[in-house]
């Protein structure tokens, strides 16, 4: 019978060494001090130098009024981060809740967390509503809107970005655990109403600090809210998964579903 | 969810209760652990296993999925202490800080040494569900070695070499066999590739090129190789009958006899009741 025991504390005996290692340097200092103290008194030497030593003058010091506070410029990062799955999901199902009054034709959001919404506007709606409701998720915003002269139909386009779009630490991975992530990724695009899902094998690239990003495109066919909700059920990997590129574009303007290419990164700690 | 309970008097091990417990919407394992509202539709079926008459001092846990795997490693000969040390050793440099995050513990074999590592938050999400729904503390065991402990329990198997094929309608889990030994795995979801690829590619993996396999072992509810039709190559297909050798009370026959769920779908479950009392 194969019996393991996972439960086990590997890390006590880290503890129990960097115990003992401590107990013994401790005992050696005090050892060599011991010696040195059979040899020289030290704390009668200390006293006396103590005591002899002339307390130090005081020395005038002029007080400097305080600069004022320079703006510095933000700092531009040379390659963007991927955007978390808990950043984008929030705007996603934003987009989604606007569906009833926009008729979305393509959605992007970039690996630095700008995004850009096209669709056909509801002719009752108001622009600066659509902006008010994606406010909580987004930044910058900006929305134009325009229609043909020969044409009653009105387009839109809102682009912006999204708050906080790193998000928290990501976790680097086993490489098993990175294929298997992806793996379940996949059916939980499927299991979201998302057809013809398919992902690529994730293609490695090393970092500069020995680690190695794991991506892979998962492109499927469906709905934005479809879309929202598939990306809403990834919030518990959002530690582990980020998201480098998310497009969603009807090819056609009848096409009742749209054509989703999503790429994700990993960061695993073992070459491929 | 499927739950085997056993019990032993005088050496003698007997079935006392199996049932399925169907969850309103299909969940992911473990990452459903840390979704509340997930988590409280499983506490709710483990206290209807409860409430039902299902009371066990520890319930075990099958692990698998994105949160722990298995690594193979070199034996040192006739040295199984420092192959132990050597297989820590590997996994504290690739798990390196995070190594007091993961539960590790290693398995030898006479021909292949394995790190096992999960991480210990769902170890404490699983410990979490048990408290909620007023069990005591949780055991676990690899899925795969659930089923080698199931197949070896059942007294058949044991020979050359043997696959034993977990097909739970959503993912597939192939475990490679040598005289009963475990050798190696290979898991894939099935709407990834079909039964047939996964086998495939465990053994183009782990097979020499003129070895063959003479039998495959079928475990788990899923039925897409129902009746062993599709294995290109692999003449001897069997379903495995964990409660083969069991004694099995009336009350349980009958209940078998009349749920529609095949009996090699509680082999996974049956390796983890024989782990429990072998633990206990």
């Amino acid at each position: 019978m194969i019996r393991i025991d996972l439960q086990r504390r590997v890390a006590r005996y880290r503890w129990l060494g960097i115990g003992l290692g401590l107990a013994l340097a401790f005992a050696a200092f005090a050892g060599a001090l011991y010696t040195l103290d059979r040899r020289v008194p030290l704390y009668s030497f200390w006293n006396r130098s103590s005591a002899a030593l002339p307390a130090p003058p005081a020395i005038p010091v002029a007080i400097e009024p305080t600069p004022a506070i320079v703006a510095v410029p933000p700092v531009t990062m040379a390659v963007d981060l991927p955007v978390s799955i808990q950043a984008a999901g929030g705007l996603l199902v934003l987009v989604a809740q606007m569906t009833k009054s926009v008729d979305v034709r393509a959605l992007t959001i970039e690996a630095n967390g700008v995004f850009v919404i096209d669709g056909q506007l509801d002719a009752a709606v108001e622009l600066i509503q659509l902006l008010e409701l994606l406010q909580p998720h987004a930044s910058q915003l900006r929305g134009t809107k325009w229609s043909a002269e020969d044409s009653d139909q009105v387009h839109g386009r809102i682009t912006g970005k999204l708050v906080s779009p790193a998000g928290g630490a990501q976790v680097a991975l086993v490489a098993t655990e990175a294929l298997q992530l992806f793996a379940v990724v996949a059916g939980q695009a499927a299991g979201n109403g998302l057809q013809s899902v398919v992902i690529t094998s994730p293609q490695s690239t090393a970092t500069s600090d020995g680690l190695y990003v794991y991506q892979a495109d998962l492109t499927a066919v469906g709905s934005v809210a479809a879309v929202a909700s598939f990306v809403q059920s990834l919030f518990v990997y959002d530690a582990r998964i980020r998201m480098g590129r998310l497009t969603v574009v009807r090819s056609k303007v009848a096409d009742p579903v749209s054509h989703i290419t999503l790429s994700l990164d990993a960061v695993v700690r073992e070459s491929p | 969810m499927y739950v085997v309970q056993l019990s032993r008097r005088e050496q003698r091990v007997s079935l006392t209760r199996c049932t399925v417990v169907r969850l309103e919407r299909a969940l992911t394992m473990p990452e459903s652990l840390a979704d509340d509202e997930a988590r409280i539709l499983l506490v709710e079926a483990l206290r209807v296993l409860h409430r039902g008459g299902i009371d066990v001092a520890r319930p075990y846990f099958a692990l698998s999925g994105t949160t722990c795997f298995i690594k193979r490693r070199f034996v040192l000969p006739q040295a199984d202490g420092a192959t132990r040390e050597h297989l820590l050793w590997e996994a504290g440099q690739l798990l390196g800080a995070d190594i007091d995050d993961y539960g590790v513990d290693t398995l030898v074999t006479a021909r292949h040494g394995f790190f096992i590592a999960v991480r210990r938050q769902i170890l404490d999400l699983y410990g979490v569900l048990c408290h909620q729904a007023g069990l005591g503390k949780p055991g676990f065991d690899m899925a795969s070695f659930a089923l080698c402990n199931a197949l070896e329990n059942s007294g058949t198997g044991g020979v050359g070499v043997e696959v034993v094929l977990q097909d739970d309608g959503y993912s597939g889990r192939a475990v490679l066999l040598r005289d009963g030994i475990y050798e190696g795995e290979h898991s894939w979801s099935l709407e990834e590739s079909g039964v047939t690829d996964g086998i495939a590619r465990l053994l183009r993996a782990e097979l020499d090129e003129n070895e063959a396999v003479p039998r495959v072992w079928l475990a788990g509810p899923g039925d897409t190789v129902n009746g062993g039709a599709g294995f290109d190559g692999i003449d001897h297909v069997v379903e495995i009958d964990p409660f083969a050798g069991l004694l099995v009370a009336d009350s349980v026959r009958r209940t078998l006899e009349t749920a529609r769920v095949p009996l090699r779908a509680y082999t996974v479950a049956l390796g983890l009741a024989v782990r429990g009392l072998a633990d206990a």
